[in-house]
């Protein structure tokens, strides 16, 4: 049987993996290290990948996923720290939403960071997210909902508080 | 219903989307360089084992059947039924020899002077002792020179 090389052409899947790393711990340093990680464990792994079991992405999201936890474990006293939010004005107003962005994925639970991560950083399917996790895709949806809506409440939340403080720093 | 969702967080969903965390270009290349790198490497290792491999197995494969020794055997007589093996010299002079016993009694004088020169002088001599003697003149096709200008006819 002619075996399928995972990491054949690994340009596009080291964007997906570091934008669903980057969602879950953070951009940045750390993020580039998780990421390096995942690829350096999938390179010594590769022999191990199945096709038939799914798409290489979702089989780096695999490992992606066991790297963070690692990480997390290694660097807990970090983990709950939000990330220092910028007064407004001081910066760009593109560069400034991406800091809100951030802030308000860090106050969100470990699952509902890690479903947006999956959705909107690897851009994988609810299907694709129910096979990574083994859960139903139906499930994932109705998960991937709930968590959206949380997230937008901490943007509605941050934003007049921000303009609040960006007021009286005035 | 998913579209009423989807419609629902559209702008959480766009800004998502918009502010997606982007690896840097330096990061990129590193990794993808690293990679490529680190995969070519296996292959190098396999197509070398792969080279050794078909080498000892063909050498195994000769020295079982006797091919090796066939084909020096074979290259030996080669080397010893070509007349340029015999015109440079490494004739056996047993073998003119007993060439020379087993050729036609009629000519029994030329024999014995055959048998007389390859003892002497002549002895070293590549051509005697061969089927195509030089008693058989320049008319003959497989005549060899033994000199230069041997065949040619002196001016009138």
């Amino acid at each position: 049987m002619l075996r399928v090389d995972p990491l054949r052409n690994p340009e596009p899947l080291i964007r997906r993996v570091y934008a669903y790393v980057a969602y879950r711990i953070g951009d940045g340093p750390d993020a580039e290290d998780v990421t390096s990680d995942t690829f350096e464990r999938a390179l010594r792994y590769r022999r191990s990948y199945d096709a038939s079991r799914g798409e290489p992405v979702s089989w780096l999201l695999g490992i992606a996923r066991r790297c963070i936890s690692d990480f997390f474990t290694h660097r807990l006293e970090l983990v709950d720290k939000p990330p220092e939010m910028p007064a407004p004005g001081d910066l760009e107003d593109d560069i400034a939403r991406r800091l809100q962005l951030a802030t308000a994925m860090s106050r969100l639970s470990e699952r509902d960071r890690e479903l947006i991560a999956f959705k909107y950083g690897a851009d994988l399917t609810a299907r694709q997210i129910a096979e990574v996790l083994g859960l139903q895709t139906n499930a994932v949806e109705v998960a991937l909902h709930r968590a959206l809506g949380r997230l937008r409440e901490e943007l509605v939340e941050r934003k007049p508080s921000a303009s609040s403080a960006a007021a009286s720093g005035r | 219903m998913k579209r009423f969702w989807q419609g629902e967080h559209h702008g959480v969903e766009a800004e998502l989307r918009r502010y997606r965390p982007e690896p840097r270009p330096a990061f990129m290349a590193a990794l993808s360089d690293d990679l490529h790198e680190r995969m070519r490497r296996p292959r190098i290792v396999r197509r070398a084992a792969l080279v050794t491999a078909l080498t000892v197995g063909m050498l195994t494969m000769f020295a079982t059947f006797g091919g090796i020794g066939y084909a020096s055997s074979a290259a030996h007589n080669a080397f010893h039924v070509s007349k340029l093996g015999r015109l440079v010299g490494i004739s056996h002079a047993r073998h003119s020899l007993k060439l020379a016993k087993h050729s036609h009694p009629a000519k029994g004088a030329p024999l014995q002077s055959t048998q007389a020169q390859s003892n002497g002088a002549q002895g070293a001599n590549p051509v005697f002792g061969d089927q195509y003697r030089p008693g058989k003149g320049c008319g003959d096709k497989n005549h060899i020179h033994l000199r230069e200008n041997e065949c040619k006819k002196p001016p009138k």
